[in-house]
């Protein structure tokens, strides 16, 4: 009797809770095949940010309404990229909480807060989080203080945790972790600190370092350090602060690197302060480069090109090729061949006064210096200090071959400032570095989403928005295109033409990248405006 | 639907005035319960004009006396050091957090806002207060505004405008009240917005209004009368929007004597309103 009581008990807990079920290697590997779940920040290994899910259609999207809310505990502005795992969320709140989510109804399962020092203020960066990674029974969680953590995913309990960097250098780090094949990589932020950028492997068991690939010289045999005059690469940048990509294929991380230091005054670093304002391509395995694409020679603008990089497959000249597109800061969209780095195509996507073009090899062919760059007085430059795009993330259908992206119509008098660095030494910066610059502000800075040919940039179609919007991009296979304006209406727009479906006011901004997923075969829409995280769905 | 134009005659002032926040209640974080700014050495004062230029001089001004965000002198003395701090790494109303610059930098840049005090750059007044308020009187200027707790609510209030905003952009201000228009930022999460921007919108039905611009996102706009009255409008179904910069509710004021406007902006500075 007692043993029947105890079993209908567990058949009970069973239907009553959502699953924590493991997620593999080969899940993550191959998660278009399973839209129902959000399983990496970039919604697969090619950042596509693509859901294969199709109920919510332009027909139906007039019909969108709130399924649930859930308010975060603290206060702050909510940046995450949620991830749902067999109807279960796993979203991030500032500084660095995680916290569980039942996908269905929006109830709290478990919440984890690491102890982050209190009196800790990253330079350069907001305090916050914007996503976690997920492998097997571990959910990985990078914190503002730079630790690696990984989470038992059915209850939060911390399995291990590991130094990333020291806070004290001026490193942070805001960015969701990638889990590949038992590892996890991750970047660090702190550009305007001193810090030198590098991306990180850890072992995703126990959190040993697999190996560590910097981005800027520490010497002057390291590779680049002749693109740095005068050993100026010890002043740091190329920071690694917004998460990448993976082909599995080719066993290759793609991350991009953010800008030389001191930003906004390259006077004393001149050359191309390589591997600053690039793409790299490194081996997963052992960390080795195994190419790069400088987008922004001797940045000056504070251009990182942090962007997530987009892969896809596509034929150009008859021939298929291995992708990699990105919408750079510097208002550039580029495509490379990402076995090689190779550039293939490149065309502005956003307003830009700081280029004639690029040459056939993608460097980009400048107006002279005192029209572009900062000075005392202040230089107008377009795009603005924030770019043509920021940290949040395009998207790619593989069923239109569309680049959707908000991209950003802004300037800024750039201000040329005098630059103290001290290396590796957070208290040695002026002004966030050489300068800083006033921007056009909202009624001076039109955002779009637009719609660009994936393999060349041509626009197909655009839709214009009031204000600066900061909310990224997310398209799915019911011919959708989701994003916010400023104001913090989150919206629905026809992925084939850009008309406009739907739209609700959130009552705050909008700065996090919207995802989608499905439970019961019900599809859900996702996007935080202030605090609060927000979930759509048909009636 | 009423048009407003007619009534631009009426005597408004609109000049920007920095409304209480109840986040001026900001407490500055533990490690900053010393007040580091008492140490500081001529070289971090030095160094902290350097960082006000390179971080608040787009908003503040050079001078510090008032621009997009107010006026800065005698900001230390009136919210004392650690309540600076706060603000600083906080933010308030529409100045977003700076955190560029760590707690060092900061306290430098408090060290260099404490020598300026009340005035320094920012001159001051010229003119006869009293006689001011005889300006302000005669010329309407309640009708719109609000000073302690009488005039009109078109206009901002002006209890503290002494305080927010120096006598030269005051003077400029009253001779052309289009030519820089204060930001609006009481919607911190749109950003500083052109403040008080005339719009005039033709809908598809065939009306048409001009009206002060109180609010607009990509899918409405929100316009107000000068009887305040607010009218919001689905963009869907407006035939043309026309904003028009440099344009203002608020006439000219070139028809005051000089003795006048150096009055009134004296009335206007010495107005400092509730600590």
């Amino acid at each position: 009797m007692r043993t029947a009581r105890y079993f209908v008990f567990l058949l009970a807990f069973c239907f009553a809770l959502p699953s924590f079920a493991q997620v593999s290697y080969d899940r993550l590997r191959n998660s278009n095949s399973e839209p129902s779940n959000w399983l990496m920040y970039g919604g697969n290994y090619g950042s596509q940010r693509f859901s294969g899910l199709k109920e919510i259609t332009p027909k139906n999207a007039a019909s969108l309404r709130v399924a649930w809310a859930y308010q975060m505990r603290g206060g702050g502005v909510m940046e995450s990229s949620p991830l749902i795992v067999d109807g279960i969320m796993y979203v991030t709140e500032p500084p660095s909480n995680v916290t569980a989510l039942d996908a269905r109804t929006g109830k709290p399962l478990w919440h984890y807060v690491p102890v982050v020092p209190r009196d800790f203020v990253p330079i350069g960066l907001f305090p916050t989080n914007r996503g976690v990674a997920v492998l097997d029974d571990k959910v990985y969680l990078a914190t503002i203080d730079d630790h690696l953590i990984a989470l038992d995913a059915k209850s939060g309990v911390v399995r291990w945790n590991s130094l990333i960097a020291n806070k004290d250098d001026g490193y942070a780090i805001t960015q969701a972790p990638l889990a590949i094949n038992g590892k996890i990589v991750v970047g660090v932020g702190g550009g305007e600190a001193g810090a030198h950028g590098f991306l990180s492997c850890f072992d995703a068991k126990d959190g040993k370092l697999l190996w560590r690939t910097y981005t800027v010289p520490r010497s002057d045999s390291d590779p680049g350090a002749d693109t740095w005059a005068n050993g100026s690469w010890s002043n740091g940048g190329g920071t690694t602060w917004n998460t990448g990509s993976y082909d599995p294929e080719l066993n290759l991380v793609y991350w991009g690197t953010g800008n030389p230091a001191p930003d906004w005054n390259g006077e004393g670093r001149m050359g191309d302060n390589l591997f600053t304002c690039s793409m790299v391509a490194l081996d997963a395995d052992t960390g080795k480069m195994k190419w790069y694409f400088q987008f922004t020679p001797h940045e000056t603008h504070d251009w990182d090109a942090a962007e997530p990089p987009i892969l896809f497959d596509a034929t150009i000249d008859g021939k298929p090729r291995k992708l990699l597109a990105q919408a750079n800061r510097n208002a550039f969209y580029y495509v490379l061949d990402r076995t090689n780095g190779q550039f293939i195509t490149g065309v502005p996507f956003a307003k830009q006064t700081w280029a004639k073009g690029l040459d056939a090899k993608g460097r980009p062919i400048t107006f002279p210096p005192e029209q572009i760059e900062p000075s005392v007085a202040g230089t107008l430059v377009y795009p603005s200090l924030t770019g043509g795009i920021n940290w949040t993330s395009p998207c790619y259908s593989p069923l239109t071959g569309l680049f959707y992206v908000n991209a950003r119509d802004g300037f800024a008098y750039y201000i040329k400032g005098e630059p103290k660095m001290a290396p590796g030494n957070s208290v040695g910066i002026i002004g966030g570095g050489g300068g800083g610059g006033r921007m056009s502000g909202p009624d001076e800075t039109t955002t779009w989403i637009r719609a660009l040919v994936a393999t060349t940039g041509e626009k197909k179609w655009e839709y214009k928005m009031v204000g600066d919007s900061w909310t990224g991009t997310l398209v799915t296979a019911g011919g959708l295109v989701f994003s916010a304006d400023a104001a913090g209406n989150f919206f629905a727009l026809n992925a084939d033409t850009g008309e406009p479906l739907w739209h609700l006011l959130l009552g705050s901004s909008v700065r996090s990248n919207p995802v989608s997923y499905a439970v019961d075969g019900k599809q859900y829409v996702v996007d935080s405006a202030g605090n609060t995280l927000f979930v759509f769905s048909l009636p | 639907m009423i048009a407003i134009r007619a009534f631009c005659v009426v005597a408004l002032a609109f000049v920007w005035g920095s409304a209480p926040n109840p986040r001026a209640q900001n407490a500055p974080p533990a490690n900053a319960q010393e007040s580091p700014a008492a140490k500081l050495t001529p070289d971090d004062i030095a160094t902290g004009k350097q960082l006000y230029a390179a971080n608040c001089a787009s908003c503040h001004g050079v001078d510090a006396s008032g621009q997009l965000g107010p006026n800065l002198h005698g900001v230390v003395q009136r919210r004392g050091e650690q309540g600076v701090f706060g603000i600083v790494r906080n933010g308030m109303g529409g100045m977003p957090p700076l955190m560029s610059i760590n707690d060092q930098r900061v306290w430098q840049v408090i060290g260099y806002l404490r020598t300026l005090g009340e005035t320094v750059s920012a001159e001051a007044a010229t003119g006869d207060p009293a006689k001011g308020k005889a300006v302000y009187d005669a010329n309407g200027c309640a009708t719109c505004h609000t000073i302690g707790t009488a005039g009109g609510a078109v206009g901002p209030q002006l209890t503290a405008i002494g305080r927010s905003r120096a006598p030269k952009y005051l003077h400029d201000f009253l001779l052309d009240p289009g030519k820089n228009p204060p930001a609006d930022m009481s919607l911190p999460e749109r950003g500083a917005n052109t403040g008080y921007l005339l719009v005039h919108v033709a809908t598809k039905d065939g009306r048409d209004m001009t009206g002060i611009r109180v609010n607009e996102d990509t899918y409405t706009l929100v316009l107000k009368d000068v009887s305040g009255h607010f009218y919001t409008y689905d963009k869907t179904k407006l035939k043309t929007i026309e904003a028009e910069p440099g344009k203002s509710v608020m006439p000219s004021y070139t028809n005051l004597s000089a003795t006048d406007l150096d009055d009134l902006v004296a009335y206007l500075s010495s107005l400092k309103g509730a600590q």
